[in-house]
């Protein structure tokens, strides 16, 4: 397992909150968190596309932090770089890879959280 | 006034936590955990609902909140309630991570600090601790 992709803490860390006989904690916030960032990574895309730096910078610092919740640290790390460059603190002429690294460590971070 | 807690001097079963947070994945995240842990939770967004919640007599047990919120900071929230003579033990939840917010936070009386992201098995260890030193003797 690429622990960068999804760090293996974190998934502990989540597997020791599980009560018995309450429904699969993991798989339901990884649940979550999938029908959330599908729209974001949208509206993400929309936004790099047109150049819009806030929306960019408001949805990557929300998709970060949700990512990161569930160990997603590449994605989490490539969100953080989008929001910098929302919010001007990286050249903009990055964007569109930026974006194209968030999306590719989207797909590997989802792909694996959905064998949970 | 009572809280949940103080109702019948011991642990509520169902503390109720209030979360004011923007990001409303963040927020369904953490409600999501508290809530298989018995936590009865409100979500607020905006700070400004939230303190006119409080200033209308509600009580959460516990209040968690960001520091980058709309309308108000999370820290001005603080101020604000303690303007109003608003206690309610405040736990803060936030990306913002330098001394100068962790001074503020002190300063206002904050119970702790948790940096985003956090692990919620600690938050859960910290609720439990605040709220049992809630509980009278």
């Amino acid at each position: 397992m690429k622990d960068n992709v999804i760090d293996q803490a974190t998934i502990q860390g989540i597997r020791k909150l599980q009560k018995p006989g309450r429904p699969d904690l993991l798989k339901e916030l990884v649940i979550l968190f999938i029908e959330s960032s599908q729209e974001h990574m949208k509206v993400l895309r929309a936004a790099a596309e047109n150049r819009d730096l806030g929306t960019v910078a408001h949805i990557a610092h929300s998709i970060k932090s949700s990512a990161a919740n569930l160990g997603a640290l590449k994605l989490s790390q490539c969100c953080y770089e989008l929001e910098k460059i929302g919010n001007g603190e990286l050249r903009p002429e990055r964007l569109s890879s930026a974006l194209h690294q968030a999306e590719a460590a989207y797909q590997e971070a989802t792909t694996l959280l959905k064998t949970f | 006034m009572f809280t949940n807690n103080e109702k019948n001097g011991s642990l509520d079963q169902h503390p109720l936590v209030m979360i004011i947070e923007d990001s409303i994945d963040q927020s369904a995240y953490l409600t999501y955990i508290l809530s298989l842990h018995d936590y009865q939770v409100v979500q607020i967004r905006d700070p400004q609902k939230a303190l006119q919640m409080m200033k209308g007599g509600l009580r959460p047990d516990v209040l968690l909140t960001d520091i980058r919120l709309p309308q108000m900071t999370g820290f001005e929230l603080m101020e604000k309630m303690r303007s109003f003579e608003i206690e309610i033990p405040t736990i803060i939840i936030s990306g913002v991570q330098n001394e100068q917010a962790f001074e503020k936070a002190f300063v206002l009386g904050a119970e702790d600090y948790f940096v985003k992201p956090f692990s919620p098995l600690s938050l859960l260890s910290r609720l439990q601790k605040v709220l049992l030193s809630k509980v009278p003797c």
